[in-house]
């Protein structure tokens, strides 16, 4: 298999940069028979251009960019197929010959920039690693080289920033200081897992046009590996959709767009952000809003609620929450949205009585809320308000069966024998959509979408009147989420649920919501009814948020406020 | 800094406690160092010789009194005199503590070099089979007994090879074969927990954006991994040492070496209760002292550790 180091490309003028033919790659697992992940898969990628690789979790999209970097784990193998990058087979060089071209030839941009750096180490050493292993330059030229590149990929008083490290920054500086690392060598081919899912929607944005910019000014090639299709239709030129290890559908950008011809593409399609319409995710709502009575009672009052942390090194306290007043009518939906630090999380920590607020007042059902007074007739407070976690993976104990997990609620709230508790559980499983034989499974067997079903199950076994639901979908990939905001209507509609539902996506909220707060900086800066903040914003924080939706801006005038469609928007 | 004051709080609280404990347990063992004075001695008079002993050592008088004493004495830096030697205890013992201290301090530096050794190359290896034979290295490192490590290097190097005297070596040969018998354990609880968090940040997300920067094996695992995977060894160092400490008197006895563990063991023998007041003493602080630094270079090493807020 082993090539020569030097083949002549010939002809290299309109060859793809990088060109994937017939790859299949398998895991050794122990006492089983291989796992095969990557089944005959081609693709070509051309210089000065973005392909996009997009999948669900499992589907094999990151050992598809392992292939090409030769990162794959110790107990994975390229069975066939093979990897050639401007003329020069890659699979087969052996570790040392591939350790020329890694962050030489081929960049790479991890998913999680704030946890993608090494935390002991100042960014600017960082950023210059890739030049120190491959001999570049002296360290005076390359501290030079690092300092130009960070003020190319948009970072301010680079000099300051080089002896930064990564917890001082914030995620969109890392995945900058990342991004200019990856560039430090000249690479002709990008690999980015994933770039822009841990951050904001406003940082997604413009770390995107970064990379775009790239494209154009370096004739640099991109293999973008996301979950997103909105991100992969916006920025992508050509798109391949990964199942399975197997290539379902691939082609131009507009073309999949316009024409999946695929069941599972034409899914991802419907769940993605793709073409979103705040006026027509709010309209659909408007149906199920005009149902719940108008007098229907406050169930949930926060007055002027203020929250302020003390601040570490002497400077300013920081103001989580400032002066936030709503009312939340029963079975309806108060969608809270608002981007990290917003200060989201920590109001609704109030409103369940887990943190005590400094200022302000929150009522359930008319009883204050008073912070951690179990004994103090709090205990129907904490059976009233039942919450759900972002990450069904960590807020569910993987050595606890399903049964352990719903009947703990149960006996806290001394709900009744244990025969009740028993049928119970068993309703639970049942409105949740789970087959009763997962009662005694481990929660570490379940899926992430029965993971979240089982969650939400725990939230509604003391029978709550509100649901407090943490981004209770962003951890999930976009089929699974669609099921479970299915799944939330349809409760809410058959139990008269009232929620309060937080998500830093604005797709999502408008979704769900009858009523509308946005948050920035603990502020609440727009506060309405669904439809009226999502057609009439306000103000241009909100208006940024909503252009930012990935897929939903598009290259053509905004489909948000006007009334016509655009060509792109497939939502159903 | 605040919460750096209370730690030495702790600190001086933790001294005491032994200081404290080690008076009590003393007393409370029977037998004292009047008994060890005129043991030997017989005749009719024996008792009223004992009787003039203890008086003479203040033993007679109620033990409240002779701890207030001690503790008093203690603060001033006056511990007393030895019972047998007839001069202040604090003398006695800074006679042998350079001995230990050069045999403890040699063996710290062993184990670190050792386990940071070890487990590096386990993480380098290729084959197989010997990754695993190197992995079960400090577990059996760990749990060997001291003096067995002693015996062995002495029959070694001793008798066999006869690079060193087998009582006493004075030479600097001497005290590396017997640090090294000090070593091994701390060195294998280095390599344990070394190796395992090795593993932890091998595959942390760092590691792999370093990995696809072109870094080879070595300089991913040293300039990457291995500062990150050292911070709870640091930690972890407060302990060892407390472990060298005591590992010191098993070894001194082993290679017949005159240092501060002998002179424990014999001063806890005769009852010599200012000569022991002295080590515990001077132990706990070197404990505390230790720990205090750990905690002290932790944000130094990490940035994300700071001591206000």
């Amino acid at each position: 298999m082993s090539s020569p180091e030097y083949v002549p490309s010939p002809g290299r003028q309109g060859k793809p940069l990088l060109r994937l033919r017939d790859v299949s790659a398998e895991f050794a697992v122990p006492g089983r028979a291989a796992v095969p992940v990557l089944d005959g898969v081609g693709l070509d990628v051309a210089a000065g251009s973005i392909l996009a690789v997009v999948g669900e979790s499992g589907s094999g999209k990151s050992t598809l960019g392992r292939v090409v970097t030769g990162t794959l784990p110790e107990n994975g193998r390229i069975t066939a197929g093979e990897v050639v990058l401007g003329g020069r087979t890659l699979t087969g060089l052996s570790e040392r010959q591939y350790r020329r071209v890694r962050g030489k030839e081929i960049g790479y941009i991890p998913q999680d920039a704030l946890l993608g750096l090494n935390p002991l180490l100042p960014v600017g050493v960082q950023a210059a690693e890739p030049l120190r292993a491959h001999g570049v330059g002296s360290r005076a030229e390359r501290r030079e080289r690092v300092l130009d590149l960070f003020a190319k990929v948009g970072l301010r008083d680079p000099g300051r920033l080089y002896g930064r490290y990564p917890h001082e920054l914030s995620g969109g500086m890392c995945q900058r200081v990342l991004i200019a690392a990856a560039m430090s060598t000249r690479p002709r081919l990008l690999i980015a897992d994933e770039p822009t899912t841990a951050l904001d929607v406003t940082v997604q944005r413009t770390i995107l046009d970064l990379l775009s910019g790239l494209v154009e000014s370096e004739d640099l090639a991109i293999l973008l590996i996301t979950h997103d299709l909105g991100v992969a239709a916006e920025r992508a030129d050509d798109i391949a959709v990964v199942k399975d290890g197997r290539i379902v559908r691939g082609g131009r950008t507009a073309e999949v767009v316009a024409e999946p011809g695929d069941p599972y593409t034409e899914d991802l399609l419907r769940s993605s952000s793709l073409g979103f319409s705040g006026r027509q995710a709010a309209t659909a709502r408007l149906e199920y809003s005009r149902t719940v009575p108008a007098d229907s009672p406050v169930v949930v009052e926060a007055r002027r609620v203020g929250k302020t942390f003390a601040s570490r090194h002497g400077s300013d306290p920081v103001t989580a929450v400032a002066d936030a007043s709503f009312q939340v009518r029963r079975g309806t939906t108060l969608g809270i949205v608002g981007e990290s630090g917003s200060g989201k999380t920590t109001l609704v920590r109030v409103l369940a009585g887990l943190t005590p607020a400094d200022t302000g007042s929150v009522e359930i059902d008319g009883e204050p809320v008073v912070h951690h007074r179990r004994g103090a007739g709090q205990a129907g407070l904490y059976r009233k308000v039942q919450m759900v976690y972002q990450d069904p993976f960590a807020s569910l104990n993987p050595r606890s069966t399903v049964r352990a997990i719903l009947d703990e609620p149960l006996r806290g709230h001394r709900y009744g024998s244990a025969r009740e508790r028993a049928g119970r559980i068993t309703e639970l499983l049942e409105v949740t959509g789970l087959p009763a034989a997962l009662a005694d499974r481990y929660t570490a067997e379940l899926s992430g979408g029965q993971r979240q079903r089982v969650a939400i199950a725990r939230a509604l076994a003391p029978r709550p009147d509100v649901v407090v639901l943490d981004e209770p979908v962003s951890a999930l990939d976009v089929t699974v989420q669609r099921q479970i905001l299915g799944l939330l209507d349809s409760l809410q509609r058959e139990l008269g649920l009232t929620y309060v539902f937080i998500s830093h996506d604005l797709g999502v909220i408008a979704e769900v919501s009858d009523e509308i707060v946005v948050l920035n900086h603990g502020h609440i800066v727009e506060r309405g009814a669904a439809l009226d903040v999502l057609t009439e914003p306000r103000t241009d924080y909100v208006k940024e948020l909503l252009t930012s939706i990935p897929g939903a801006a598009g290259p053509g005038p905004a489909v948000l406020v006007g009334p016509g469609r655009s060509a792109t928007e497939r939502n159903t | 800094m605040a919460r750096y004051g209370l730690r030495l709080l702790y600190g001086v609280i933790v001294v005491w406690g032994a200081f404290t404990g080690a008076f009590f347990l003393l007393y409370v063992v029977p037998g004292d160092a009047a008994g060890g004075l005129t043991a030997g001695a017989d005749g009719a008079d024996v008792k009223q010789l004992l009787a003039e002993q203890r008086e003479l050592l203040g033993l007679d008088r109620p033990v409240w009194v002779q701890y207030w004493d001690a503790l008093t004495g203690a603060l001033r830096g006056d511990f007393g005199q030895s019972v047998y030697q007839r001069r202040p205890a604090v003398e006695v013992y800074f006679e042998s503590f350079p001995e230990t201290l050069k045999l403890a301090f040699l063996g710290l530096l062993l184990a670190v070099v050792l386990g940071v050794t070890l487990s590096v190359v386990i993480e380098l290896t290729n084959w197989k089979w010997a990754r695993e034979l190197l992995i079960s290295l400090p577990p059996v490192a760990v749990s060997l007994p001291p003096f067995l490590v002693g015996l062995v290097l002495l029959q070694v190097f001793a008798f066999q090879l006869h690079w060193i005297k087998a009582v006493g070596d004075p030479g600097f040969g001497g005290l590396l074969i017997a640090s090294a018998a000090l070593a091994v354990a701390g060195g294998g609880s280095i390599s344990q927990l070394l190796t395992a968090n090795l593993r932890g940040a091998l595959t942390s997300p760092y590691v792999e954006t370093a990995r696809n920067w072109g870094l080879s094996r070595f300089d991913v695992l040293v300039r990457h991994a291995l500062k990150n995977a050292a911070l709870p060894v640091i930690t972890s160092l407060g302990t060892t040492v407390g472990v060298m400490v005591g590992g010191t008197v098993l070894t001194e006895t082993v290679f017949s070496r005159l240092g501060v563990g002998r002179l424990v063991v014999d001063a806890v023998d005769g009852r010599d209760m200012p000569v022991v007041l002295v080590a515990v003493t001077i132990s706990a602080v070197i404990f505390v002292v230790v720990n205090l630094v750990v905690d002290a270079v932790h944000p130094l090493l990490d940035k994300r550790i700071s001591w206000d807020g």
